[in-house]
């Protein structure tokens, strides 16, 4: 018997009780669209915080934040600093280290102190600091400031008081700027200058990602380091740029048998991994009870289908339907009705899920009184998830399927025609 | 073409664990040659259905042995009788078994769908039978909408479709009234001239039994040979 003839007979067949094949498919959609739902919320949470995670931050970052030393940790000298660059797979390498004092352009003045990171720019640039406009410095008497730089300027009165209404708003980019770097002297506990710079401002460094960050910061070349802070370097921080997603944990593995004390965003993601993925087969292993009840219901459907369709069954197999066809097609109806179950499952739970995206910020507003994360995800359905969530379904509607489908095929030809033959 | 060897058959009955095997036939050796029309009769309960059962594949004898177109069908599984059937015999039932919910054109054509031939092929070879046997204007009528005879053409054009060389008939007037039951008979003397069909047919209608080239007579599970016959209706007149 053709496959087409198999699918005309299954149509007829389910086209004979309406509804309860409807039913039928409908508690399968249920149960489909309710593993498909629960296991969402970990996919969409996982997705949430990783984004959170990574939203400033760059995935094959590697920070190094001292050097082992038995039981104790060391801070960085330039020695440990320079010996970093020999590792293999590194793409760039930022060594910052932080200077504060005030600025100054024309009459304007900074609000506060500004902060000044003293680092290669170059070396930045190929870390992943993006500009919002201008280009990088191409000299040491050239800078980038922060997208707020402009912000934290203002004017002052006779009495030196920042007047706030008074901020700066004309163009940066091609100003000269004063910084006047300040150092803390705890011997006399006040600020001594150390240096007084003269900067032209040649870009801007581009908005934060997280809205409520604010950047007035400049940046000074490595070459400000011997007039900034003499002989003796402050502690560094020190990034370490992989040049490719895959060697991320090759290049931490390395650093760690050198006695690096290390941590990449990647280790945690991969922690988190871990816990979601317990999580998702927990989720997965609860939804799929719910298709398990559905299949109960297509257990029911295909045991009265065989039962009432008995003596056509009968018939059909007196004529000389091979039991394995009878078999095949009953086993297509449960697979037909598990299809069905599916695929308007799976639209429902795509729609659901759209649905609680976004319905459940604006409820975690309220009840948390906050703005919930930027881009918060509750509820997050991948390919894989429908994938895996079909295939259960499906692979339960079958199973459920094959008891009523053999007990078709046992059907006396002789009982099933009432002994009329 | 159909050889029947010692053929016993027993039935079990009463409850699990005190069932008790009631004899219904006791020994049958027969043989139909090809071309040939038998006919068995006999009264209810005598065994003929049984017989037309176990040389159907619907029941497996208690011993003896089966053979039918050359094959040893005898322990055949349900499957091989599947097939065997497909490719070597029609059945003409009692009460037509038609599928209700099935055409007269759908019902017919039903054998051939589980052959697997092509839909194209189908349509010819069925309309040209319905046409044959006079009800191609009814290829759309479902069965409830039959006459009885109508209903007993469609049973039989589904059990000649696959133009077997076997076509087994158990009562097959059982339901027609008395012209119906003639122009049945005249189609069934027809098939066996024209297609040369092997036909047994069961029945306890000495009208149906008159279309025969040999007439054999059950009584008790026995078959009675056409000497023993004529003894016994000289008793038993």
């Amino acid at each position: 018997m053709k496959f087409k003839d198999k699918l005309k007979f299954v149509r007829q067949n389910m086209s004979k009780n309406k509804s309860r094949v409807f039913m039928t498919i409908l508690a399968t959609a249920m149960g489909c669209s309710f593993l498909i739902m629960i296991a969402s919320v970990a996919f969409g949470l996982q997705q949430s915080l990783i984004d959170d995670l990574l939203q400033d931050r760059n995935i094959t970052e590697i920070q190094v934040h001292a050097l082992k030393n038995g039981d104790t940790y060391d801070n960085l000298k330039q020695a440990d600093i320079d010996a970093i660059q020999n590792i293999e797979h590194i793409k760039a390498m930022s060594v910052q280290r932080m200077s504060q004092g005030t600025t100054s352009l024309g009459e304007y003045q900074s609000l506060n102190n500004t902060q000044a990171i003293v680092s290669n720019f170059q070396q930045e640039m190929k870390a992943g600091l993006e500009l919002e406009e201008g280009r990088a410095p191409a000299n040491d008497n050239e800078t980038v400031v922060g997208y707020h730089f402009a912000k934290s300027l203002t004017k002052r009165d006779a009495n030196n008081v920042a007047l706030a209404n008074e901020i700066y708003n004309g163009k940066l980019i091609g100003e000269t700027i004063v910084f006047k770097a300040t150092e803390f002297n705890p011997d006399t506990n006040k600020e001594v200058v150390v240096g007084e710079f003269k900067l032209t401002i040649v870009g801007i460094l581009e908005k934060p990602d997280r809205e409520w960050m604010e950047s007035a910061l400049l940046y000074l070349s490595d070459n400000y380091n011997d007039k900034l802070f003499g002989e003796e370097l402050p502690q560094a921080n020190v990034k370490v740029i992989a040049d490719g997603a895959d060697n991320v944990v090759k290049v931490s593995n390395e650093l760690r048998e050198k006695n690096y004390s290390v941590y990449s965003v990647a280790d945690t993601i991969k922690e988190m991994d871990l816990v979601f993925l317990v999580m998702k087969i927990g989720l997965i292993f609860v939804g799929t009870i719910a298709v398990l009840i559905a299949s109960i219901g297509i257990y029911n459907t295909m045991t009265m289908a065989v039962t009432e369709r008995s003596q056509d069954i009968g018939i059909m197999k007196a004529i000389g339907a091979n039991p394995r066809t009878i078999r095949s097609i009953f086993l297509l109806e449960s697979f037909g009705i598990g299809l069905l179950g599916v695929m308007i499952g799976t639209i429902v739970s795509y729609g659901l899920s759209a649905l609680i995206n976004a319905a459940v910020p604006p409820i975690l507003a309220n009840v948390l009184d906050g703005k919930p994360p930027e881009n918060f995800m509750f509820s997050s359905i991948p390919i894989t998830l429908t994938l895996v969530s079909a295939g259960i379904s499906l692979g339960v509607a079958v199973l459920s399927g094959m008891r009523p489908a053999a007990r078709a095929t046992r059907i006396d030809v002789l009982r099933a025609l009432r002994r009329d033959i | 073409m159909i050889h029947l060897q010692q053929i016993e058959h027993a039935f079990k009955l009463g409850r699990k664990g005190n069932e008790r095997l009631v004899p219904v036939l006791k020994g049958i050796d027969l043989t139909v040659n090809k071309g040939e029309i038998v006919t068995l009769i006999g009264r209810s309960g005598s065994g003929k259905s049984t017989l037309l059962h176990i040389v159907g594949g619907f029941l497996r004898p208690t011993s003896g042995k089966v053979r039918i177109a050359d094959q040893d069908v005898t322990s055949y599984s349900e499957t091989q009788w599947a097939d065997f059937r497909r490719n070597h015999m029609g059945v003409v039932f009692q009460n037509f078994q038609l599928i209700p919910s099935m055409t007269a054109y759908e019902n017919t054509e039903l054998p051939l769908v589980l052959q697997g031939i092509a839909p194209n092929e189908r349509r010819r070879q069925t309309l040209t039978l319905l046409e044959q046997l006079g009800i191609a204007s009814y290829a759309d009528h479902y069965p409830s909408e039959l006459s009885g005879g109508q209903q007993q053409r469609v049973g039989i054009a589904r059990s000649l479709i696959l133009n077997p060389p076997i076509l087994l008939a158990d009562e097959p007037t059982g339901s027609l009234d008395s012209e119906n039951e003639a122009q049945f008979l005249q189609l069934l003397q027809s098939l066996n001239r024209e297609r040369n069909i092997t036909l047994l047919i069961i029945t306890h209608d000495d009208k149906v039994a008159s279309i025969g080239n040999r007439t054999m007579r059950i009584e008790d599970g026995l078959l009675l040979q056409p000497a023993e016959q004529s003894k016994l209706e000289v008793l038993q007149p």
